[in-house]
């Protein structure tokens, strides 16, 4: 058999994997609609919120972007455990089969439960109380609101695919703390970034340009009117292609993080 | 089947545990590796699993690197760590999704190791106490019939006569292909089960020796005067004196691994030279 992969061996991992973290993911899945209903609720009753398809659609890509990542922070938390990491390397499979079945875990899986389970709440939710002037009406995920040149799900999956890697590669690298210790250098990394793109962008433009992430557009202030540079034609696309070459470089740290991990 | 060659490991940012180890484990063995607390014993064990990489040197497993963790050599070794993890399944659900990690797997051979240490095959694995859960992953290990078996303090937690049981079945599941390699500090537990000392102490294997040449080279027993004997070492007690000579006579006496063990690491260098010496 492949030392690298075998349909039969990864079945096997799956299967061993999904019998021993089913209780476990079920249990995620239950508070997720639990914080699901109760937030809906919340909003609709407490605050007199309709549930309008764009406000489903902030509400479900925050629920994915955060509860993924919360979820994925923990895939790998057995590596980090003294007594249990030991069982999971010493497994007769091949670190690609251990990192695809946690993969196929928090990225698919996982981003299909969060869907079905979010249509689901909000087809009960937008039916429960009725506002005037307002027809229940659920988001659609392949639509194309505004100007944006791409569906819903290809950007809210092109971000999920971002942060996805970045704390997938935090779950395998830390021992513990996984969320805390990646957000904590997440958000010290997008600090770096964007101080020095404004250095670099200043350099370049000979300007005092305003602050902002890599890979979007660059501001500067001129006669008191704020001048936005961008590209003319697919911004969207190439932002878009930036953040799946970078969500694909730290899916291949994360690879070889696992292949270097040690007992 | 191991070999170890100019092997320096240490943790990051700490010294190293070994400089330059050499080691060569034989199939149809059982060995008995030995140490202090801190020694290294686990780690070393490690190395031979891949579980831990070497800064410098390497570990071979029948010619094949073990620092990858390929399947084909995974299929070949069981490691029992000293703190067994165990899933919240019975053995026989375990053995159900697990077992067929292992090519050479046989599960009547599990049944019966688990018969033999009175382990419940129906009871849920970690409600159990943590010798019957240490129990039934040596009932895994053994069945596994990798040829590599390594073994970390397998019988911290296990009851006497579950030691006792332990003893007789690694006997029984030795073969010629088959290579077991057991730490301990508890020196006792492998009397009369062990086939090859090792004694890792200050960053190298101190010994490597058959336990049959070791009689032949050094001869224990209890004096109640030692005076003219000219003991390599010795340890009094209100008795009398627990000591190891040198064999000069030919005849054979039974190893005493604790008082070998103790006069090794106290630093006897007269005793590390005659089995050292060819």
């Amino acid at each position: 058999m492949s030392n690298f992969f075998s349909p039969a061996r990864f079945s096997r991992l799956f299967i061993k994997h999904s019998q021993e973290h089913y209780a476990r993911y079920l249990m995620s899945m239950v508070v997720l609609v639990g914080v699901m209903v109760m937030g809906g609720s919340f909003l609709i009753y407490m605050i007199n919120t309709s549930l309008d398809p764009v406000f489903q659609m902030l509400l479900y890509a925050w629920l994915l972007l955060l509860g993924g990542t919360i979820f994925t922070s923990t895939i790998f938390a057995e590596y980090g455990n003294s007594k249990k990491v030991i069982t999971k390397l010493s497994l007769p499979a091949s670190h690609f089969e251990k990192y695809l079945v946690a993969w196929l875990y928090s990225f698919v899986i996982l981003f299909i439960m969060v869907t079905v389970s979010f249509y689901g709440v909000m087809a009960f939710l937008i039916n429960v109380k009725h506002f005037p002037q307002q027809r229940p009406e659920l988001f659609n995920l392949l639509q194309r609101p505004g100007a944006l040149q791409f569906p819903i799900i290809f950007i809210v999956l092109v971000l999920y695919s971002l942060l996805h890697s970045i704390i997938f590669y935090g779950a395998i690298h830390f021992k513990s703390l996984h969320f805390i210790k990646t957000a904590f250098l997440f958000f010290i990394a997008i600090a770096v970034m964007m101080c020095g793109n404004k250095l670099l962008y200043d350099l370049l433009f000979k300007k005092d340009t305003i602050a902002g992430l890599p890979f979007t557009n660059v501001a500067y202030l001129e006669k008191g009117r704020v001048v936005v540079i961008n590209l003319a034609d697919n911004k969207e696309f190439y932002s878009l292609i930036m953040y799946m070459v970078l969500a694909v470089m730290f899916w291949i740290a994360a690879y070889f993080r696992l292949k270097e991990k040690q007992a | 089947m191991i070999e170890i060659s100019d092997l320096s490991f240490g943790y990051n940012k700490q010294p190293l545990l070994f400089n330059n180890l050499n080691l060569q484990l034989e199939q149809g063995h059982i060995y008995g590796l030995l140490g202090k607390n801190g020694a290294g014993k686990s780690t070393l064990l490690k190395n031979m699993a891949g579980l831990a990489y070497p800064k410098k040197g390497k570990c071979l497993l029948n010619g094949n690197s073990v620092s990858g963790r390929s399947v084909s050599i995974l299929e070949e070794i069981y490691f029992l760590a000293e703190d067994v993890y165990v899933p919240s399944f019975t053995p026989a659900k375990f053995v159900a999704n697990t077992a067929g990690f292992y090519p050479k797997f046989s599960k009547s051979d599990f049944y019966t190791y688990l018969k033999a240490l009175d382990v419940d095959e129906n009871a849920v694995m970690d409600k159990q106490s943590f010798g019957q859960q240490k129990k039934a992953m040596i009932a895994f290990g053994l069945a596994t019939n990798t040829s590599l078996l390594i073994m970390d303090e397998p019988t911290n937690g296990l009851d006497i006569p579950s030691k006792v049981q332990f003893r007789k079945l690694i006997a029984s599941v030795l073969t010629d292909e088959r290579c077991i390699v057991i730490s301990t500090h508890q020196v006792r537990d492998l009397d009369s089960l062990i086939d090859t000392l090792l004694i890792l102490h200050e960053k190298e294997i101190l010994v490597n020796r058959p336990m049959d040449e070791v009689v032949e080279k050094l001869t224990f027993g209890f004096y109640a005067d030692t005076e003219g004997l000219k003991p390599l070492y010795e340890e009094k007690d209100m008795r009398g004196t627990n000591a190891i000579l040198e064999n000069t006579t030919g005849r054979f006496s039974k190893v005493d691994l604790e008082l070998l063990f103790n006069a090794i690491i106290c630093g006897n260098k007269k005793i590390v030279e005659l089995l050292k010496a060819p």
